[in-house]
């Protein structure tokens, strides 16, 4: 049996985009950055280090490293971490492998995390990286923003 | 009819993990019970309950999982599953290693899978708390999968590609006797070369301490005499976690593949009390039958047995029918040779595996030729009078060896095992 691969080398950001969150917040209260270490145990440190600086600022290098160490944990077991970067074309089930559970999975660790509602249409409709970096986007700033 | 016999047991239980330490065990009656709080920030009274030595499944979270070997299972497969799954799992593979198993077996159509999982409570009121905390609007996709009692079932299909029969039992108390009973009728009736019968439990707070609502644990402290069948002093039962598994196989099956049978699987009977949703029949009228029908079916006369291994829990009632029962059955006339124990003085009551496990020690002590004694024992029941209650473990060739569950609701089983012919 294999035991999964930690992603700790987060391929570099190959789509631009502006950062979901428009303007720098600071550090985390510790129980807040506790709590998303707890969110986050078993995933990588370089998916928590993402989490945490997305949460504190809005470097797109920390948006990338969250959003695709989620996507990758929930590849099923075997799966191994591939050379080339993952492109906003790469499909979530077909490519990574993602099935409908672990889609569900996926999306309900990044609802947990950043407190966002992710609804059943949504779902259906986010079939590549690009669709999930995109989603993620248009929820986080629609949050600051509200 | 087809023969049927087991080529493989496996144990996660309060003494030990593997079949070396639980016979060590077994041999010198050490028990695996200790006494503390269960309930989390140290909360709730002390009690003695049994421990699972190696693993640490106390939390909600898998990620904060230890136990042996768990290297080999990957986090896809251990992110649903509740706190017994690792139990389950060790006990699975030691026992498929045991009869010579290979995973790839297993996907033949001919080899199914019976479980009996009682569900999680903890991962039941964990999933629920924080699906609240959301308004209710937000809902893990584990919840389901990591509490309902169909949970080992589907893991272990899954993850083990069995494609053969599969089914979950739910009985109480007697819920794996019921699995392995129905599992043998399978390979007996043609339906199947083999089945796994695989039963766990978590044995934490969640699940036991609802039981101080009925008065059914032993309030004793001391966990050297809390859990003691058949005793004068006895006042209730011990909790315990852990896990079983058990191959059961046609005797064809295990002779074409090279498969070393432990003991045959001679029959097994049930009967229901039809009295009360949780006290026994005073007279243990169920279990009486139940016994007769296990020994009707094999044909095999009461006072030929050498050993029966006793459902008895420690509570006052509850044992004090099964005494009856037995003697009901002849057990306690002059001249008789069978030798009744109850291995829960030394794990504690497993609940809805406490079948299973009795059922997997009986095969251990056929295989090597041991009687457990009665741990705790020392003023036996009036009520056993007559009944012969070993003290000590005996070293002694078995050859008829009679396993009893009984669950609430007056759900009783009864499975007999020979040494293989």
């Amino acid at each position: 049996m294999t035991v999964r691969k930690k992603i700790e080398a987060i391929p570099n950001p190959t789509l631009t985009t502006k950062p979901p969150y428009p303007e720098r917040r600071g550090p985390l209260a510790r129980h807040a950055r506790e709590e998303i270490e707890h969110q986050l145990r078993g995933f990588s440190d370089a998916t928590t280090a993402g989490a945490l600086g997305l949460r504190e600022g809005s470097q797109v290098a920390d948006f990338e490293a969250c959003l695709y160490g989620i996507l990758f944990f929930f590849r099923p077991a075997g799966s191994e971490t591939p050379d080339d970067l993952p492109s906003g074309q790469t499909r979530l089930r077909e490519d990574l492998g993602l099935d409908s559970l672990s889609m569900m999975e996926a999306m309900f660790k990044i609802e947990e995390l950043f407190d966002i509602n992710i609804d059943n249409a949504e779902l259906v409709a986010t079939k590549t990286i690009a669709d999930a970096r995109h989603l993620l986007e248009e929820k986080l700033s629609l949050r600051t923003s509200a | 009819m087809n023969r049927v016999v087991i080529t493989g047991i496996g144990f996660a239980s309060s003494i030990g993990t593997g079949r070396t330490e639980v016979s060590k065990s077994l041999r010198d009656l050490r028990h695996g019970l200790v006494c503390r709080r269960i309930a989390e920030q140290d909360a709730g009274p002390e009690l003695v309950v049994g421990a699972v030595d190696g693993f640490d499944v106390s939390s909600c979270e898998y990620s904060d999982w230890t136990f042996p070997g768990q290297e080999r299972f990957d986090s896809s497969l251990l992110r649903s599953l509740p706190p017994h799954g690792p139990y389950a799992l060790v006990a699975l593979e030691e026992a498929l290693l045991q009869s010579s198993l290979d995973h790839s077996a297993l996907g033949d159509g001919r080899t199914g899978l019976f479980c009996a999982s009682p569900g999680s409570p903890r991962m039941v009121r964990y999933r629920l708390n924080r699906l609240a905390a959301t308004g209710w609007n937000r809902a893990d996709p584990m919840s389901v999968l990591s509490s309902i009692p169909a949970t080992l079932n589907f893991h272990i299909t899954a993850h083990y590609g069995i494609t053969g029969a599969n089914c979950g039992f739910v009985s109480a108390c007697s819920s794996s006797s019921h699995a392995i009973g129905y599992a043998f009728d399978e390979i007996a009736l043609g339906r199947q070369e083999r089945m796994l019968v695989v039963s766990a439990e978590d044995g934490d707070a969640e699940s036991l301490l609802p039981f101080t609502g009925m008065r059914a644990l032993s309030r004793n402290r001391d966990p050297d005499t809390a859990s003691r069948p058949f005793d004068c002093k006895r006042d209730g039962f011990v909790g315990t976690g852990g896990g079983v598994a058990l191959i059961l196989e046609s005797a064809s099956s295990a002779r074409d593949r090279g498969a070393n049978p432990l003991a045959e699987m001679r029959s097994w009977g049930q009967a229901s009390d039809g009295y009360n949703i949780a006290a026994p029949h005073p007279e243990g009228k169920g279990l009486q039958t139940a016994i007769e029908n296990c020994l009707q079916a094999a044909e095999v006369d009461a006072r030929s047995v050498d050993w029966i291994n006793a459902h008895a829990t420690s509570t006052p009632a509850g044992d004090r029918a099964e005494a009856t029962a037995l003697k009901s059955l002849g057990y306690a006339k002059p001249g008789t040779k069978t030798l009744v124990s109850s291995t829960k003085g030394l794990t504690g009551h497993g609940l809805s595996h406490a079948g299973a496990l009795e059922a997997a020690l009986c095969v251990l002590c056929l295989d090597e030729g041991i009687a457990p004694g009665n741990a705790a024992l020392v003023e036996p029941d009036p009520v056993c009078e007559g009944l012969l209650l070993p003290t000590q473990t005996e070293i002694r060739d078995l050859d008829l060896v009679i396993n009893s569950s009984s669950g609430f609701g007056g759900s009783n089983v009864c499975h007999l095992f020979s040494k293989t012919k």
